[in-house]
Formats: C-alpha cells, sequence, structure tokens
C-alpha cells in the first residue's frame, strides 16, 4: 500500500475541506508534517486509523468526539476522512463519515464500489498489524523497558496474524468436545463413553486451567506496569528525599533481582549434586568392600588366578606337569588339574578384574570430592539466601521510610505501591500453582487417552469416534507446531534486523537480545544485561518497530495458507524521537526511509530542530506546515514559528474567522 | 560396535520423527487452510460464530472419515 492523499471535512482541529498530498516518489519516500504539540499532529495519525478501521490510538483524548467543534457549532453535522491509497497498481479511495464505510476502485476516473471493504482493506493491511504502521510515537519507549513484554510477543503475534489460527485452535478443540459429547449420547453406559466423559472434563479443566495462567501471566503484567509507573512518579518527585529514596530503592531492586538468580543457581546446583553423587554416597560401603576384596583376592593369588588357561590345557594335553610328574586322563591329579579350568585366568578375566577395580576407584575418587562439593555448594546458597534476606529487609525499610515521609499523596503512592507489589507476589505464587495443575491434567489425559484407544479398538462403533478424535487431536497439533515454530523463526529474524541496526548505530559494543519469555534486552559484549538510558530505550523500541515493518514487508509474498502474508504499507509516525539525542536522531531519521518504502513523519520543532533536517532533507518529497488559527485577539501572546531550510513559517495565527488548524504546503520537490 | 549402532539407531529415529512432523504439517495443510478460511470469514462479519462451528465440525469429520476409508 502507497499513501496517495488525505481529504478530511470537519474532523476533529480541521474545520471544513482540506487535504494532504503524500510524497510517492520512491527516492524522495518521505512526507513531512510539522506542527506544535496540541495542533493536531495525533489527529491526523488518528484519521487514517479511524478511516480504516474505525478505531483511535489509546492516547488520543475523547475519542467519541470527531466532529469539529466550530462546525458543530454551526449546525454542521457532518464529517468524514476519505484516503485515496495505491496497491498493485491499482488506486483505492476509502470513504468513512460517521454513518458509512465504502471503498472504491477508481479507473479512468470511474469509481467503483468494492465488496465487503473491512474484508477487502484486511486483506492489504490487516487490522491486527495495523498500529506497527500508524505508530503513536509518544509511550513507545515502555516497548523495550521491559515493562511491555507482551507488546514484544503480541508484536510478533499480529504480524503473522496468529488471532485468526489461535481462533482456529479454539474452535478445533471444540469440535472435539462436540464429538466426545455425540458420542455419549450414542452410548449411554460403556465403561468407554465413561472414560470419554471424563476426558472431556479433564481437557475443560486443562483449558480452564490454560486461562487461568493467561489471566495470571496478564495480571503480573498489568501489575508490573503500574509498579513501574509508580517508581517513575515517586523518581520524579519534586521532593528530594522521596526521588534519593527511590533511587536507592532501584539499586536495591536490581540487587535483589541478582541475588534472586544466585539463589536459583545453587538450588539447580544443589538439585545437580544428587544426580552426580548420589551414587558414589550411597554404595559407599559396597565400593569400600569390593576394592579390600579385589585387593585382598589379589594378594593371594586368586584374582586372576596365578595361571592362566592356556598352562592347563597344555599340561593336561602334553599329560605331564611342569614338575615333570606325569598326568595320565582319569588320574586324581588329572582330575584337580581339570578343576582349575574353571578358575584359571585369560585375558577376558583379566579386563574385568582391571575394569572393576578402575570402576570402584573412580567412584571413590568421586566420593573424595562430593564432601567439598556440597559444601561449596550448601555455602553458596545460603549465604546468596542471607544476602537476599537481608537485601529484602532492606526494600521493606526503604519502603516504610517513604511512607514516614510526611507528604500525603507520596504516603498513599507508597501504600498502594505496597498492596500492588503483594499482590503481584500472590498472583506468582497462583501461577505456580496452576502451571503445575496444567502439567498433572495433561498428563492424566494422555493416560487415560492412550488407553481409550486401546480399549476403542475392540469397539467397531467407538473406533471410528476414537478415529474422529484422534484428527481432531492432529490437526491441532499441526497447527500449534506450525504457530510455534514461525514464532521462533520470526524472533530470531528480528533480532538479527535489530541488531544490523544498533551495530550502525549504537555507540557503545551492544548487542540486543529478545528473551525466551519476550522482553527486549540490551547485553554488553560479556553478555551482561545493560541498563538502558531513556534514549536507548527509545532507540531499541524505534529499531523494533523498523524492524517488524521490514519483515512484515519481507512477509508480503509469503505462500502459507495458515498465516496471514506480510503487508507493504507505510510507516506514518507521530512524534517518533522523543528524547533521543542529536546523534541518535539523525541516524534513526536517516535509516528508516532507506528500510520502509513510504515515511510519514510528524514532528514537532522539538523533534526536528538540530540535525534531523540534514539528515533527512534530501529524501523529503511533500512538506506541510499545520498552523492554530484562533478567532480570538492575540492579546500578549507571541506568534509562534518554524525554521525550515532557511525560511520561517508560523505556527499560530490570531483574529482568524474559525478556530481551526489549518494544513498548509510548504514544500514540493518531486 | 556397540556405540556405532546405539548412533546409527538415534539418527535414523530423529529423522523419521523430522519426516513424520514435516509430512503431518503437509497433509493437514489443506484442512488447516480450510479452517482458516472460515475463521476469516466469521472475523470480517461474513459468518456466525454459531455457523463457523458448525462446519467446522463437519469438516472434520469427513476429513476424518476420508482418511479412514484411505487407510
Amino acid at each position: 500500500m502507497i499513501l496517495k492523499s488525505l481529504e478530511l471535512k470537519n474532523f476533529r482541529q480541521f474545520y471544513g475541506t482540506q487535504h494532504i498530498k503524500f510524497s510517492v516518489d520512491p527516492n524522495k519516500n518521505i512526507t513531512l508534517i510539522h506542527a506544535e504539540n496540541g495542533v493536531g499532529k495525533t489527529a491526523l495519525l488518528n484519521s487514517i486509523l479511524w478511516c480504516f478501521y474505525k478505531r483511535t490510538t489509546p492516547n488520543f483524548s475523547i475519542p467519541t468526539q470527531l466532529i469539529n467543534n466550530w462546525a458543530k457549532k454551526e449546525n454542521k453535522n457532518s464529517f468524514y476522512v476519505h484516503v485515496e491509497f495505491e496497491e498493485n497498481g491499482q488506486t483505492f479511495s476509502v470513504q468513512r463519515s460517521e454513518n458509512s464505510f465504502l471503498i472504491f476502485r477508481i479507473r479512468n476516473g470511474n469509481y467503483e464500489s468494492v465488496r465487503n471493504p473491512f474484508y477487502f482493506l484486511n486483506t492489504i493491511i490487516p487490522n491486527d498489524m495495523a498500529d506497527y504502521f500508524f505508530f503513536q510515537g509518544e509511550g513507545m519507549g515502555s516497548i523495550a523497558s521491559g515493562t511491555r513484554k507482551s507488546g514484544i510477543r503480541n508484536a510478533v503475534r499480529d504480524i503473522l496474524g496468529f488471532t485468526v489460527a489461535e481462533k482456529a485452535l479454539e474452535s478445533i478443540r471444540y469440535a472435539r468436545t462436540e464429538l466426545r459429547k455425540e458420542y455419549q449420547k450414542l452410548d449411554k453406559s460403556s465403561d468407554l463413553s465413561k472414560m470419554q466423559k471424563q476426558l472431556g472434563e479433564l481437557e475443560s479443566e486443562k483449558e480452564f486451567t490454560r486461562k487461568e495462567i493467561e489471566h495470571c501471566e496478564k495480571e503480573q503484567l498489568s501489575l508490573s506496569e503500574r509498579l513501574k509507573e509508580i517508581d517513575e512518579q515517586l523518581r520524579n518527585s519534586n521532593h528530594d528525599l522521596v526521588k534519593q529514596k527511590q533511587l536507592f530503592r532501584d539499586a536495591k531492586e536490581r540487587e535483589v533481582s541478582e541475588l534472586s538468580s544466585f539463589v536459583r543457581k545453587a538450588l539447580e546446583d544443589k538439585t545437580k549434586l544428587v544426580s552426580d553423587f548420589a551414587i558414589s554416597v550411597f554404595s559407599q560401603k559396597i565400593v569400600k568392600l569390593g576394592i579390600e576384596f579385589i585387593d585382598e583376592k589379589e594378594l593371594k593369588g586368586k584374582i586372576p588366578a596365578p595361571y592362566n588357561v592356556q598352562l592347563v590345557e597344555d599340561i593336561l594335553s602334553e599329560k605331564k606337569c611342569i614338575c615333570g610328574a606325569d598326568v595320565h586322563p582319569g588320574s586324581t591329579a588329572f582330575g584337580e588339574i581339570q578343576k582349575l579350568m574353571a578358575k584359571a585366568a585369560d585375558s577376558l578375566v583379566v579386563s574385568r578384574v582391571t575394569r572393576a577395580r578402575s570402576q570402584l576407584t573412580a567412584i571413590k575418587k568421586d566420593l573424595r570430592r562430593a564432601p567439598d562439593a556440597f559444601k561449596n555448594t550448601l555455602k553458596f546458597l545460603s549465604d546468596s539466601q542471607s544476602s537476599l534476606d537481608r537485601e529484602q529487609q532492606k526494600l521493606k525499610e526503604i519502603s516504610l521510610e517513604i511512607s514516614g515521609i510526611n507528604f500525603e499523596d507520596i504516603k498513599n503512592k507508597e501504600e498502594l505501591r505496597r498492596q500492588l507489589d503483594n499482590q503481584l507476589k500472590e498472583t506468582i505464587k497462583q501461577q505456580a500453582g496452576f502451571n503445575y495443575k496444567f502439567k498433572d491434567t495433561d498428563k492424566k489425559i494422555q493416560k487415560l487417552d492412550g488407553e481409550v484407544n486401546r480399549l476403542s479398538k475392540t469397539v467397531p462403533q467407538a473406533a471410528k469416534f476414537q478415529k474422529r478424535l484422534n484428527y481432531t487431536k492432529s490437526i491441532e497439533d499441526a497447527l500449534s507446531e506450525t504457530l510455534e515454530k514461525t514464532e521462533e523463526s520470526i524472533r530470531i529474524k528480528l533480532i538479527s534486523e535489530i541488531n544490523k541496526f544498533l551495530e550502525k548505530f549504537v555507540r557503545q559494543d551492544f548487542k540486543a537480545t529478545i528473551s525466551d519469555n519476550y522482553s527486549l534486552e540490551l547485553k554488553d559484549r560479556n553478555n551482561n544485561a545493560v541498563g538502558k538510558s531513556d534514549g536507548q530505550t527509545l532507540l531499541l523500541s524505534l529499531t523494533f518497530i523498523s524492524a517488524l515493518i521490514n519483515i512484515a514487508k519481507l512477509r508480503a509474498k509469503a505462500k502459507g495458507n495458515i498465516l496471514t502474508p506480510g503487508a507493504i504499507a507505510p510507516f506514518v509516525i507521530d512524534a517518533p524521537f522523543g528524547v533521543l539525542d542529536n546523534t541518535y536522531k539523525a541516524n534513526v531519521a536517516k535509516e528508516i526511509p532507506n528500510s520502509v518504502g513510504q515515511v510519514i513523519f510528524l514532528l514537532s520543532s522539538g523533534h526536528w530542530e538540530g540535525t534531523v533536517e540534514h539528515a533527512i532533507r534530501e529524501k523529503v518529497g511533500h512538506e506541510y506546515n499545520l498552523v492554530l488559527e484562533i478567532a480570538g485577539d492575540q492579546g500578549r501572546k507571541k506568534i509562534d514559528a518554524i525554521k525550515v531550510d532557511g525560511k520561517t513559517y508560523p505556527t499560530s495565527r490570531y483574529t482568524c474567522e474559525v478556530d481551526k488548524t489549518l494544513i498548509e504546503e510548504i514544500g514540493r520537490y518531486v | 560396535m556397540t556405540d556405532n549402532y546405539g548412533q546409527i539407531k538415534d539418527l535414523l529415529k530423529k529423522e523419521l520423527k523430522k519426516d513424520d512432523s514435516e509430512s503431518r504439517e503437509n497433509s493437514y495443510n489443506h484442512i488447516l487452510h480450510e479452517i482458516i478460511k472460515m475463521e476469516r470469514k466469521c472475523l470480517y462479519g461474513e459468518k456466525s460464530t454459531y455457523g463457523k462451528r458448525k462446519e467446522i465440525l463437519h469438516l472434520i469429520i469427513s476429513h476424518a472419515d476420508e482418511e479412514d476409508a484411505l487407510q
């Protein structure tokens, strides 16, 4: 999709009918829209999102009031947004007003209505993916700050179209339940029917537990986000003491997190000690006896015997002993020598004795290592645990100290923080219980399923139903496997794209990683996690979004039947650069148009001034300025202005006819 | 000898498992595609949830019986 134009009528700040023509030139693929805060950048982004999907971004205030206030005052009750775009060489116009939604294919100036416009649009840019193409930059930092793990995971899943596939999984599970019910209707009394009923109940229990686990995960995420918000507020408090205590708590929390990982590691090591030393510890006595036995017998020349098989055979065949005496077959001496064969040493016996001794010696050696290994591990565990307890106690004290500060709002915040923290711990405990229950139920299902399969083979009617049930299980497994594999491959691709970008632009030798639980982290060359500055967090988020769009572009021609193909789409981004410093700003601004087909930057002077203009000027195709027109007098207010390409443009005007934002074109370079 | 035999057996097992997983994905691709198509129709309002579930159930039954007959 390439956006061609936008037409707005009485939409939010935009009174009357106004237009923007986007640059479609691949070499100058940036359309730049300047606007100060509150003038209409976010409204412009939302006009496109609303036109396509009838929804707005979460930060868009009063989303139910879309009509322009001045128009409403004049009893002009109609408002609309039209967007024209190009797809596969054809031009389409999407037209949404309050009560209608239409899409037209434009051919030789004629407008042909597209059947089922919602479906059509979703085949070009699925609704789930849209948030990454029409992007609200403010608050974007949370993607990489670690507070929105689900954000990363959802992004990967959205870009692949998981919503539909997961609905399909639900439908398949539903079909299995229905099949079971049908079988029970036919055969009410047999054991098999009862077992099927039991299986159905276990599967419902498993599904219920799965949902509970998901709920716990969401709950934990939301609680963590709320805790982070409070921490942020305390960190930025006007009271120095509060700020200081919060920063101290941040440091302590990092220590607690590190110590917790030490305790976990020590517990794992402790468990491993059991498997490493169980044999040597528990066979201590038998090993001792074994070695003593071999030593004693060896000393007495019994193991191995001091004569070998060949010697005995030679005496018997020669019928002459080594002392020279004759040994006749049938004689007592011959019989005695013959008996020696059973104990005579041969190479096999010698090797067996050697092996037994070396194995017993190895176990004995292990045994010598065991006390130190146990002592060191247990000491490490106990030291880490006491340090952890001590630091956790300090965290409690810090919390009490903050509550003790004599400001009502601080006290309240800290109290709320404590409640949330307790809730979080409770949810983590609950989830552990559900995880156990899930595994346990799954084991029961597998066992019962095996029995049902075995029994069904003997009853023809049951066998048929069982085959159908097994079939649903097979397609469910096949779909789950595909989703898992694709998610993993996209995760790997994403991280490689992000690192390509970081290699170019981050000053330090950092690499990004997406952990198994979808947390986006920066690591140094020794693979240690690096605390991210606000700028680095934002940079990581922006890089992530660019990489995601690039992957969507690469997947645009994907042939799979299960997942949604990707999309080639414009990147419309409102307030992208936030807290980035000048070098990062310039680097990001320059790189985005290289990895994305069409870019629409909505920038305030804060984003624009500095290095951005120089970095992207040659790629800008069309340029607009949003001017705030005010019907009232200027009074003592000054006229705001923005400097673009050496020229100054006003961003506000007074004593105008109506209050509105006016879209003014200030440059066209293609 | 025994070790080599064990290794070869493991390799064979892995290969068989791989083939099994790949062929399973391929053989169910058709029905999964049909189910996904129905899900999309439901998502975009062309089909009710009830209608979709009913059709998916029938689809599964007919595919399962067809596979059974082939065996």
